[in-house]
């Protein structure tokens, strides 16, 4: 260690002076240490002309990586050598570039080079650019990436690149790579706190949703902003104060459903009323009271939600507010608080300070927070300590940070290539109007990197691009074929394209539907389009017509929400589902009018079917949430309805009725005592006593355990009176009673789940066998953390971690023996997520390994940003799905492969986003493609990676652009066109 | 022969029994709904604060008049319905919604109230009154439809500024809004 920290220091110390002294390439010192000319594919270093040599940059990366990440402690005088190369590789494309658009058309007056290839400008020179300037911003990107990989190993402390922790503050300067970490981090389905965060109190945005949804919703709260820090704290402040309506909404809809009392329900229904009634004028005042609760609490919310970006980060921290507010409101303290006000005249602030200060529930919720936030700084940046070993001193530090940011800067400052040869052509063009004239005196130099390196290195090319096998193929280089639309597009409005057989069933029913509400067109004969037609024909009733018409209707608002929820080409957005879904509302309701019958308000319907809500456990509003623009004109009690959506009524119509049907389970009867629970606020004290008789079973039937040994015990326990048949009938009991302290929000369901299984034990160790019991859990009913840890701590749960991974449980209603330690073991891995978003993830995961052009097809139809956003969380969270599902965690190579993906998403992306914000060069997130190591050929994979011939093998550095890589800077023109060839420009 | 016999009743009792353990789904389903029959142009609101869970009618951005819906599957409440006579339950609703007048500022606010047992499971409570917000006059209506498997709180809210022939309208409407159950 102490060899390794002297050799740390003294590779800061000489790379922090060389580095400060010059920048420039000097030959007498490097040329020998470094071997320079197998650098050089053309030409010579003496030949002072531009264009009088040919750089190999992906040797000089390759070389630069193995110093970094090779076994062996970093060399600094090589290292250095192979920088300032670099640099030096750079420069000389630059002056060559400079030059040669000097001498050519192919620029406009600015200097820049324009996104569509000017008439006059040559097809060599145009596609020469391109491919040179692909080449050297994939060789910037890649030193990012390692410098960036040499940083994280060295935190991390795997590797000997400890030793180049002078390379620690250099993040700092790339950017977006931390933000793409932060990403997977901060939504880490086990232990993201933005993931906790979202799992836990976000209980009727995301209840329903399995941790495939959430995580990418997760993504979409994470992701970079590149907005103005004014933008986002004006954006940031309008969704506070929407967020405090809608959370306040939120909470009061879920204290609805699970109010004990009608106390509760006073408070409840009293709310709804004024959101109802003027959602944010009428509210001022409660708004403005959770705001002040919020100012008190938001430095605490600052270090809790650092994921968040900050549009997102006000609107959580307002909805946790108003949440925690409403708690205070049902709670004893509130009474207290709001007679002392009304008592004083006490202004809000003084109230929210009170309630803040003294509120026991505010301190659970706080300490609670801190604990999760700890537990995921903890999991996320874990290792700094580890990697920090021996901490190098202030001296030395500074010496680092110097270092670094000159590499990052330099490094930042490559990146925009392109941009610097507009500027530099700009000025000196300027001054010599001629220049352009003289386009067939430019210099034909090697400079044409396409047609002398290629003879030497081979390209990379991944399996899908037109591979250059020859000089000649890479001067003439073929563009990656530009996915387009194949599908034909079948109408204007939200329905694009459709494979075959989503196209067929799309024709057969749902195209007469699938009009903009501007079109107003109605149809001529509705039942042909709803009901089947052969039992249409063959009913006599009009009442027997009715029922198939509204069958139909409810059919065909099935097919729309399948459709909705196919991902794809294959889908539709909500927007078109719902006007879809209006659609055939109308046309239901102009058959009913035509045939006598009322239309009326309606309700949601079409969701019903997959609406059984389960009103024990509160998750009505999960399950049952109708279609948020769903239309009708008038309907029945099967007519769609409902939240959202636009219900008009035929002026005139004197008999329009309306209904919202809803869907529940009856609940098991209730093991509490409702009376003793009725008219008072202070509603733990019933609960706790199914609590004590859960305790005092478990530990009566332990306990006897104890004394006398299992199976024996129900001669000589406690139990001794009853027969096995009264355990069990007490064992169903206590399990009852959780489930109803879980539906009451005293418990979360973690804990309710390790109840069961301690009832499950207990019984078991008791009887020998154990008691199936029938529940279903959706996550967390209870929007207020502050309850969760007001249950007594079992003594010594025996429960392994993955119970606490359980969402949702079905189990059968039936009594079965020992059965029950099945459904609550280690099996069930994957019950985070539906079988369904498992079989899909591994669709998608299947087709974007496939071919990597796959992933540029997913972005190449989307038009707006925002839709390339969604589109890459989507995608995201469906292989990060797979990675949890497939037990990919275990398997190095598709663990790469994984990453693989992801980094192509994102640049993929970041490449989709330029593309429709019309960013030129400066994207800092543009990328051209990066090959992969296995997108090698054998040959040209060793050939351009020499230099790790020598030194240990750096596997690692022939990973992806994971992270630096990324922050390339943007291609303009022919965004699409790959240039795959190994050799550099100039 | 007797081993065949044996054989086929055994088959189809294990078929009967395999039946009755597959079929085994959601059972005891109730579906709770409401009709309104309505001479007017309702519309439903989709702005700010709207949620999916409920359902919030308007008759126009000029007349601020409202009516909301929303269904709840709570099935703590039913029995305190059951139990309790108009007096009471009011006593106890009110209890609760004083609060939420303090905090926003409500004065003079008065009620009367109804309960209408439709039948041994169904339970109409109805709460009619007025209160002050900021000297404007308020006008409000509420039903809940309880039931042993949940709840429907209806509500229609008008002014002292709205159309009183569209108020007058709407409550009539109001009044005649249907509540069912219905068990599958």
């Amino acid at each position: 260690m102490k060899l390794k920290l002297f050799v740390f220091i003294l590779t800061v110390f000489s790379l922090s002076h060389l580095l400060a002294a010059e920048d420039d390439y000097n030959r007498a010192q490097c040329d020998k240490v470094i071997g320079v000319e197998k650098f050089i594919v053309a030409g010579s270093l003496d030949d002072k002309r531009p264009g009088g040599k040919t750089y190999n940059f992906n040797k000089i990366v390759g070389a630069i990586e193995n110093e970094l990440l090779g076994a062996q402690d970093p060399r600094p005088e090589h290292f250095e050598c192979y920088t300032k190369l670099f640099y030096k590789a750079h420069a000389d494309a630059e002056d060559y570039w400079v030059n040669r658009f000097l001498n050519s058309s192919c620029t406009n007056q600015n200097g820049d080079v324009p996104r569509v290839k000017p008439e006059s400008c040559d097809a060599k020179t145009w596609h020469e650019y391109h491919r040179s300037m692909k080449l050297i911003e994939r060789s910037v990107a890649s030193v990012k990436r390692v410098t960036e990989e040499c940083v994280e190993d060295a935190r991390s402390g795997k590797k000997s690149c400890e030793s180049m922790n002078a390379l620690m503050g250099l993040k700092e300067n790339l950017g977006a790579p931390i933000e793409e970490n932060k990403m997977d981090k901060c939504c880490n389905t086990k232990e993201g706190p933005a993931f906790r965060i979202l799992r836990s109190y976000y209980t009727y945005e995301f209840g329903s949703l399995n941790d495939a949804d959430l995580q990418k919703e997760c993504y979409k709260r994470t992701r970079p902003d590149k907005r103005s820090s004014s933008d986002k704290l004006a954006e940031g402040a309008l969704n506070c104060l929407t967020g405090i309506g809608r959370g306040i909404f939120e909470s009061i809809l879920k204290l609805a459903r699970t109010a004990k009392s009608l106390w509760e329900m006073g408070i409840a229904s009293e709310i709804l009323k004024i959101l109802t009634t003027n959602p944010l004028t009428t509210l001022e005042k409660l708004v403005e009271f959770v705001k002040e609760v919020f100012k008190q609490s938001t430095a605490h919310f600052e270090s809790f939600t650092e994921c968040f970006s900050p549009v997102y980060k006000a609107d959580h921290g307002c909805k946790v507010v108003s949440s925690m507010v409403l708690e205070f409101f049902t709670g004893k303290k509130a009474f207290e608080m709001v007679a002392a006000i009304a008592k004083s005249g006490a202004k809000m602030g003084t109230l929210a300070k009170q309630l803040i200060a003294d509120s026991r529930q505010a301190k659970r919720m706080q300490s609670e927070m801190t604990n999760a936030a700890n537990a995921g700084r903890g999991s996320g940046g874990g290792g700094g300590a580890g990697a920090a070993g021996v901490r190098p001193s202030l001296k030395v530090t500074t010496a680092m940070r110097n270092f670094s940011q000159r590499m990052g800067q330099r490094l930042k400052a490559m990146g925009d290539i392109r941009k610097n040869i507009s500027r530099r052509v700009r000025q000196e063009g300027a001054g010599n109007p001629n220049s352009r004239a003289a386009a067939s005196n430019r210099p034909q130099s090697p400079n044409g990197s396409a047609t002398v390196a290629a003879e030497t290195a081979p390209s990379p090319v991944p399996s899908s691009v037109p591979k250059p096998t020859s000089a000649a193929t890479a001067a003439a280089p073929r563009p990656v074929a530009t996915p387009t639309t194949a599908a034909p597009r079948i109408r204007g409005s939200g329905i694009a394209t459709r494979s075959r057989p989503a196209l067929a069933g799309y024709k057969r029913d749902l195209r007469a539907f699938d009009r903009s509400p501007k079109r107003n067109v109605r149809l001529k004969n509705p039942e042909k389009h709803i009901a089947d037609r052969r039992k249409f024909e063959r009913a006599k009733t009009k009442e027997e017509k009715l029922a198939l018409m509204e069958q139909g209707a409810k059919r065909r608002h099935l097919q729309v929400t399948q459709l909705e929820n196919t991902s794809g080409v294959q889908g539709i957005s909500a927007s078109s589902a719902a006007q879809m879904r209006s659609n055939i509302d109308k046309a239901l309701n102009d058959w009913k009018r035509a045939n006598g019958f009322s239309t009326g308000l309606s309700g949601g319907m079409t969701t019903v079917s997959t609406s059984a809500v389960r009103a024990a456990d509160g998750s009505t509003a999960s399950s049952v949430r109708p279609s948020p623009s769903a239309v009708a004109d008038s309907g029945t009690s099967s007519a769609p309805s409902a939240g959202g959506s636009t219900a008009k009524t035929a002026p005139g119509n004197n008999s329009v009725t309306g209904t919202s049907p809803m869907t529940v389970e009856i609940p098991p009867l209730s093991s509490i005592d409702l009376g003793r629970i009725a008219s008072t606020p202070v509603t733990s004290a019933a609960l706790q006593t199914s609590v004590n008789n859960t305790l005092s079973f478990i530990q009566r039937a332990s306990g006897a355990v104890g004394t006398n040994g299992t199976q024996s015990t129900v001669r000589n326990s406690i139990y001794g009176r009853l027969a096995e048949r009264g355990i069990k009938r007490e064992s169903l009991a206590r399990h009852r009673d959780i489930e109803k302290m879980f539906q009451n929000g005293l418990i979360n369901e973690t804990e309710a789940l390790a109840f069961h299984r301690m009832v499950v034990t207990a019984e078991m160790e008791s009887v020998g066998k154990a008691t199936r019991f029938s529940t279903s859990y959706v996550v967390a009913p209870n929007a207020n953390p502050a309850t969760f840890s007001s249950i007594p701590k079992p003594k010594k749960p025996t429960l392994t971690g993955s119970i606490a991974k359980g969402i949702t449980i079905d189990m059968a209603s039936n009594a079965m023996e020992n059965k029950a330690l099945e459904q609550f073991s280690d099996k069930n891995n994957n019950e985070r997520y539906t079988e369904s978003t498992i079989k899909e993830s591994q669709k998608i995961y299947e087709k974007l390994s496939a071919s990597p052009v796959a992933i540029t097809k997913e972005f190449d139809t989307l038009k707006t940003e925002e839709a390339i956003y969604d589109k890459a969380d989507e995608l995201r969270a469906k292989v990060k799905t797979f990675e949890a599902t497939a037990g990919a965690t275990s398997d190095e190579a598709q663990k790469a492969e994984i990453t693989k993906i992801l980094d192509l998403i994102n640049s993929e992306r970041d490449r989709a986003i330029d593309r429709v914000t019309g960013n030129t060069a400066s994207s800092p997130k543009s990328t051209p493609r990066i090959l992969y190591e296995d997108e090698l050929t054998p040959s040209s994979a060793t050939t351009s990676r020499q230099p790790a011939q020598k030194r240990t093998a750096p596997v690692r550095g022939s990973r992806p652009p994971s992270k630096g890589a990324n922050t390339d800077a943007g291609e303009e023109s022919a965004p699409l066109i790959e240039w795959e060839t190994d050799e550099g420009g100039e | 022969m007797k081993v065949f016999f044996v054989f086929t009743i055994v088959a189809l009792l294990s078929v009967l029994v395999l039946s009755q353990t597959n079929s085994s789904g959601p059972k005891n389903m109730a579906t709770l709904s409401y009709v309104l029959p309505s001479q007017l142009d309702w519309e439903q609101y989709t702005g700010d604060g709207a949620v999916e869970e409920m359902q919030i009618y308007t008759l126009g951005d000029d007349h601020p008049i409202r009516l909301s819906a929303t269904q709840l599957g709570n099935p703590h409440l039913w029995e305190q319905f059951a139990s309790m006579d108009a007096e009471k339950i009011y006593a106890e609703l009110l209890s609760g919604k004083k609060i939420i007048h303090s905090i926003a500022g409500y004065k003079n606010w008065q009620a009367n109230k109804s309960i209408e047992k439709k039948s041994s499971k169904e339970i109409i409570f109805e709460i009619t009154g007025h209160f002050e917000e900021k000297k404007e006059k308020n006008f409000f209506t509420e039903k809940y439809y309880v039931t042993p498997y949940g709840v429907i709180i209806s509500s229609l809210n008008w002014t002292e500024k709205s159309n009183p022939k569209l108020a007058e309208k709407a409550q009539d409407d109001f009044e005649k809004i249907e509540f069912k159950s219905e068990l599958r």
